[in-house]
């Protein structure tokens, strides 16, 4: 692991600093595109579940371009092939949920729309609360949808308000939650550490939860 | 070394360490002069203290962040400069020594020393060339196999390398106390000028096996992790410097640590690494004073081990 993470906890605060410089105003985007995600799963139906995975498939393609193989690529030996495991992912996500329209999605009363809320709430505002909590600018937190923790975090929001995802489209999002854990623990980033921690408790629960309630 | 020639008073404390050389045992000059190491080969000497590069270097392209290595780079060249180590696996640190030695304006004094380190042999090459674009250098002082990874192959290329006068020497590398039985098999059937290896005053474990082999085979050796990155410091400066710390030449923590490690008469140089301008000044003031003797040395490893 020490292999992977060869650079300490300011220099990878700082890459995130300025990769939300860089591409601003992408999170005010990123946001809107996340509002939008609520409003398709409320109306549901198989138009508005493509619409939420093709946006979804974007923020997995954006984030494995321009974060993991633009930026992070300069700390890390393995970013490039991260990066391109997210553009498969992104394909996956597009081809599963947009090409063959096999999302049946819905946002209601229910529990499962409940942590699907949360999760996207910890992405967009709670990670943010929790980086200046901790002591750090607003702009180190990690932008909503962006970067490769958001992205699982939206992804595993969007999985719980579809009424049957397929589990292999999962095992990325935990590897990537694992190694982000990892990460942060190793760096000693406190938000990131409780998010990345959320996140992986949050997969094993999306795999458990159908047999949990046979 | 890389650069140009050594200026005068180096060349004045040189003359003076080799003269106090020819008089001891283990090639270490116990003296006031700087305190270099021999590499046995060639018999050249480079100065003890180096400086390693893993996760202090690697910066990407944050414009302060390069900077301030520029500075630790400066002041390293500044107070005597000698082998910077770095290698493909540091992320940016290649990268940004070479814009450290582009802003200062020379490599005087700088014995390079990076890696290739690849599981493909057709890529070992072209790790090569990538070294040389990024540190900006005519030639390599020093290429290592990192980690033993595909060791024959790239050995193979090396050596080639440098009968075309690319490179100067050639090693192999391994860190936390790992593989040392697969070194030692390299360093028996290759003909290797360096291996480095993790040793410092908690771990010891080469001192069975691995070092005494290197001084039988002639190979000059780096000592890497002499900090253990920064735990072992941090855990001992928690504690006061033992009285005694004066007898073993050591003023602070940091002497005492590296003066611990560049005294074992197998040591070439050790190469500690930062990221602040103060602790380079620190770990190079280890280069100077007294170096403990071998009864000091297990006092100094009896009393870090009890902390």
């Amino acid at each position: 692991m020490q292999r992977l993470i060869a650079y300490d906890a300011e220099v990878y605060v700082s890459l995130i600093q300025r990769y939300n410089e860089d591409i601003w105003p992408a999170q005010v985007i990123a946001l809107a595109f996340g509002w939008l995600i609520l409003m398709c799963a409320r109306r549901g139906g198989g138009l508005n579940g493509r619409i939420v995975y093709l946006i979804l498939a974007g923020f997995w393609a954006y984030t494995g371009y321009e974060f993991l193989m633009t930026r992070f690529a300069t700390l890390n030996w393995a970013a490039q092939a991260f990066g391109i495991l997210f553009l498969a992912q992104s394909a996956l996500i597009a081809l599963w949920g947009t090409i063959l329209g096999k999302a049946d999605i819905k946002l209601g009363m229910n529990r499962r729309s409940i942590e699907a809320v949360f999760l996207l709430l910890l992405a967009a505002a709670l990670h943010p609360v929790a980086t200046l909590a901790a002591g750090l600018p607003l702009t180190a937190a990690q932008p909503f949808g962006l970067t490769p923790l958001t992205v699982v975090l939206v992804t595993l929001g969007v999985f719980r308000l579809t009424q049957s995802s397929p589990c292999w489209l999962l095992v990325w999002p935990l590897l990537w939650s694992v190694w982000e854990l990892a990460n942060a623990w190793t760096l000693g980033i406190v938000a990131d550490t409780v998010t990345a921690a959320v996140a992986a408790l949050a997969v094993v629960y999306t795999v458990l939860a159908p047999r949990l309630a046979r | 070394m890389t650069g140009t020639a050594l200026p005068r008073r180096h060349f004045l404390k040189t003359t003076a360490a080799v003269s106090a050389l020819t008089a001891l045992p283990f090639g270490r000059a116990f003296a006031q002069s700087p305190i270099f190491g021999v590499i046995p080969k060639t018999g050249e000497r480079i100065p003890a203290i180096g400086m390693g590069t893993w996760v202090t270097f690697n910066v990407g392209n944050d414009a302060k962040l390069r900077d301030n290595c520029a500075e630790v780079t400066r002041t390293f060249l500044e107070l005597g400069g000698g082998m910077i180590d770095s290698s493909p696996m540091y992320g940016s640190a290649e990268d940004v020594i070479g814009y450290s030695l582009g802003k200062i304006g020379h490599s005087k004094g700088l014995f390079s020393a990076t890696k290739v380190w690849t599981p493909v042999s057709w890529h070992g090459e072209r790790q090569v060339d990538t070294s040389f674009e990024l540190w900006g250098v005519p030639t390599f002082d020093l290429f290592q196999v990192h980690n033993l990874l595909n060791v024959d192959d790239h050995l193979s290329m090396l050596r080639e390398q440098k009968q075309a006068g690319r490179i100067r020497y050639i090693g192999i590398t391994t860190s936390h106390g790992m593989r040392h039985e697969d070194m030692a098999k390299v360093m028996q059937r290759a003909d290797i000028d360096f291996v480095q290896l993790t040793y410092n005053a908690v771990d010891r474990e080469a001192e069975a096996r691995l070092l005494p082999m290197a001084t039988d085979l002639g190979i000059a050796v780096i000592a890497n992790r002499p900090y253990r990155r920064s735990s072992l410091i941090d855990a001992v400066q928690r504690h006061p410097l033992p009285d005694w710390a004066a007898d073993a030449g050591a003023a602070n923590w940091p002497e005492f640590l590296l003066k611990f490690t560049i005294s074992h008469p197998a040591i070439t140089c050790t190469i500690p690494a930062t990221s602040q301008v103060q602790h380079m000044r620190e770990n190079k003031a280890a280069m100077h004073g007294p170096l403990p003797d071998p009864a000091m040395r297990k006092r100094m490893a009896a009393y870090v081990e009890a902390l």
